[in-house]
């Protein structure tokens, strides 16, 4: 058995953490940002506290994550951290197995919905102490919340979210909110659980700051060449809850940046093609170089609010002037387009091609995400009519390397490169 | 009582569609019984079930849709981009899952129908902030109704619409009290037949009908092949009458259902008297027995366990569809639960429309098999 299968995750996601350290330090990759060492600093210092909070029994919630994690945090609740963790594991696999032991659709569902739980059930992440399950993102992520509170091994608080984004949907999020503040300080007051205003008005200043940032960063992207490239720009996905250190490292990245970009320095400096990269990619491949031996840049990740940092219409559907805290809570979780309209979904995507002078979408066909699949010919039909550009449609899953090979994924990101570029006239 | 079952079949589907539109009414399809049909009578506007294509090939829906999806939505997506559809005023729908939700997207972005519109139905009742948002969503679809029937809605037209249908879903009781009997008077293909088709049908047409049929059901012995096993099919979006005859044809009786075109259909907790007619249908739709798409699935488990009990069921068929995720992520719960109570269970996926009926007859058959070899428990 290797080591790393007798430590819990954060165990092992820290002693990762530290030897990545140690490697940018001592060798920084001269192609990707230098302030990406600060990022994996930030992780492990939440690591290091989620792991402290777990050995010492403090209550712990994600909140739903894009939900009201802001909130749960705002009140003293320490973030568990698991889609993160999802991200980071070194042995999916094993995560995987365990759910298809449990009868679950593995093989029809995105894994995304299934490692989180699996993590959770084997041990390597602690069980959140409460759970919040919404439809914030898909029917797939509200059915797996479902799934654990039944199982009983999670208290979870279930907050609806409604399809419409406008007020009266902000109002009625906020209000649920209220109701959820109420239970929990009912039941986690003796842990010391208590809604603090002040906290999280500090908090949401803090992600207002990184998000204005993170917007600065995407007017840098507009850049020919790019100023960075497909690695780096997936790692613009934003860090879910906000901390003064978090914003430190937006400010920096933003900063490096923008100093790529006075100085004329592009991920591919004779850039060919720039392309939008949508929904999520494989982990268990590179991806970019096949693309980049065409000299075709990704120069943009799509992935619902948190990946996309761009000032696209309708991004603030409220009419109300000054919402309140919780209301802002609110708004946020109704923001996420993916469990939203068609439409709010795809016309974001086709105006930042437009903003961005792409040339071409890999729209990735992830296995079993219900809440974009059934609008990939929506993209490729919109793209090819309103902006001239072709979108490969590609098949695939996060973390099982067993359903389409690196090999078949990293040959069709090649032709469509040269698609791309005969179609430039190349 | 062989025309009412007749009505969902291909070539007698649209043919009420066709009268009301002929005497000028609009008629609007409905995917998903979380859409109160109330409000459609209500407007005078036919409400009319959606179903799709039974054919194989979905060629067309294909293009838009990718194959390892929900069946039914691809199955409709055919039907529409193939014109059946045509007919319709339009197309409502509830967000019961995203695949739904984005068959609607096709559909508006297609343009083919003028009125497309998703009702959102909160996947919890925890709250009475559920209640009200919900009935909130059904008075911003009855103004949309008022719009294309040309009509306002008072609370009168609502309450006497709501009248109608609770005499409807009471008569359709009835009926499923009979199921009860050792030798039940229909059999679950026929139960399956007569809901599609009142969904299809004008309520005050299916009322008359209904009122004409059931002294002959109260006498009628249903000629079935065999009178045991006594099962229970949980499924949804399975309108092809087939299934059931198919699972019947095997060797047993289908005595009960957990599906939208069964008993989550006929059975709505009873009106409190609330003033207002639209937050009184958004506490019954929402209060009732739920499907798999809400958070009730500890309460869910419950009611079918106790049905079980009081249909004297020897065991319990789950026919789901394949890509149907809110079935297939409860399925490993409900199979605990079942076991736990000592309840014979086996779930099959199954495609929208009726095909591999070989291997289906032998797993059903092998799965009679071992109840039989059990011992029956009510039999």
């Amino acid at each position: 058995m290797d080591i790393s299968e007798r430590l819990n995750f954060y165990e092992s996601y820290i002693i990762k953490l530290k030897k990545r350290i140690k490697r940018l330090e001592e060798n920084p990759d001269p192609s990707r940002l230098k302030v990406n060492k600060m990022r994996y600093e930030l992780e492990l210092e939440e690591s290091l506290s989620i792991l402290e909070a777990w050995k010492e029994g403090r209550p712990l919630s994600n909140g739903g994550d894009m939900t009201a994690g802001i909130l749960t945090k705002a009140m003293g609740f320490v973030p568990a951290g698991s889609v993160g963790a999802a991200f980071q594991t070194m042995t999916p696999q094993k995560y995987l197995e365990h759910a298809r032991t449990r009868g679950l659709p593995v093989d029809r569902s995105c894994d995304m919905t299934m490692m989180p739980f699996s993590m959770m059930e084997m041990g390597d992440l602690p069980l959140e102490d409460i759970a919040i399950c919404d439809q914030h993102a898909c029917t797939p992520m509200m059915l797996r919340g479902i799934y654990m509170s039944v199982k009983g091994e999670i208290l979870t608080y279930f907050i609806d979210i409604p399809l419409e984004q406008n007020d009266e949907a902000i109002e009625y999020v906020s209000a649920q909110l209220e109701e959820f503040i109420a239970f929990a300080e009912k039941k986690f007051g003796g842990m010391g659980i208590k809604y603090d205003e002040e906290k999280l008005v500090e908090l949401l200043e803090l992600r207002d700051r990184i998000e204005a940032t993170n917007l600065e960063v995407y007017e840098l992207l507009k850049t020919k060449p790019c100023p960075i490239g497909g690695y780096d720009v997936f790692l613009l996905v934003g860090v879910e809850i906000p901390s003064k250190k978090a914003l430190e490292y937006a400010l920096a990245r933003k900063e490096e940046i923008a100093g790529r970009v006075k100085k004329g320095i592009g991920a591919i400096p004779d850039e060919k093609v720039r392309l939008m990269w949508t929904t999520t990619r494989p982990f268990f491949m590179d991806p970019f170089s096949p693309l980049a031996k065409y000299k075709a840049n990704v120069c943009f990740f799509y992935s619902g609010p948190v990946g996309t940092w761009a000032p696209f219409p309708g991004r603030i559907f409220w009419k109300k002037p000054n919402l309140s805290p919780l209301e802002r809570v609110a708004a946020h979780a109704l923001s996420d387009q993916w469990a939203h309209s068609g439409s709010s979904w795809v016309d974001p995507i086709i105006w930042i091609c437009r903003d961005l002078g792409i040339d071409g979408i890999i729209n990735y066909n992830m296995v079993g995400c219900v809440a974009t699949l059934g609008l990939r010919r929506i993209i490729e039909e919109k793209a090819e009519k309103e902006l001239g550009i072709p979108t490969l449609q590609l098949e695939g899953k996060q973390w099982d390397s067993t359903f389409v090979s690196s090999e078949r994924i990293a040959e069709k990101l090649e032709e469509f490169a040269q698609i791309c570029l005969l179609m430039k006239g190349n | 009582m062989r025309k009412i079952l007749e009505m969902n079949q291909p070539e007698n589907r649209y043919k009420h569609v066709y009268e009301w539109k002929g005497k000028g009414g609009k008629v609007i399809g409905l995917i998903s019984n979380y859409v109160p049909e109330e409000l459609f009578t209500a407007t005078d506007i036919l409400p009319f079930r959606i179903t799709g294509s039974w054919r194989e090939n979905v060629q067309h829906a294909k293009v838009y849709r990718p194959e390892n999806s929900c069946g039914f939505c691809n199955h409709v997506l055919e039907s529409y981009l193939a014109g059946e559809f045509d007919i319709l005023d339009g197309i409502v729908a509830a967000d019961i899952d995203q695949d739904v939700v984005r068959l609607l997207d096709v559909m508006s972005y297609l343009k083919r129908i003028p009125f497309i519109y998703i009702v959102h139905v909160p996947f919890t009742n925890r709250s009475e902030l559920n209640y009200r948002y919900f009935a909130n969503e059904l008075k911003r679809l009855s103004q949309k109704l008022c719009r294309i029937g040309g009509k306002e809605i008072t609370d009168d037209d609502l309450l006497c619409a709501i009248k109608l249908h609770d005499e409807i879903r009471g008569l359709l009781s009835a009926v499923y009290d009979m199921r009860k009997r050792e030798h039940p008077p229909v059999s679950g293909e026929e139960v399956l037949r007569l809901i599609s088709s009142v969904c299809v049908m004008p309520k005050s047409e299916a009322l008359k009908e209904l009122k004409v049929i059931l002294p002959y059901i109260r006498t009628r012995k249903a000629n079935l092949k065999s009178l045991s096993p006594r099962l229970m099919i949980i499924s949804d979006m399975l309108d092809h009458p087939g299934y059931l005859d198919l699972v019947e044809a095997t060797g047993s009786v289908v005595v009960m259902d957990d599906m939208d075109l069964g008993s989550r259909y006929v059975y709505l907790p009873p009106a409190n008297g609330e003033e207002d007619p639209f937050f009184s249908l958004a506490r019954r739709y929402l209060k009732r027995h739920g499907s798999a798409r809400m958070a009730t699935w500890g309460e869910q488990a419950d009611q079918i366990i106790a049905w079980v009990n009081e249909f004297k069921v020897d065991g319990i068929l789950g026919l789901p569809l394949a890509w149907c995720y809110p079935h297939q992520y409860r399925i490993p719960y409900l199979v605990f639960r079942f076991d736990q109570s000592g309840i014979p269970n086996i779930f099959i996926d199954r495609e929208y429309h009726l095909s591999n009926v070989g291997q289906l007859r032998t797993r059903i058959g092998a799965f009679i098999e071992s109840l039989m070899k059990e011992g029956k428990k009510w039999t």
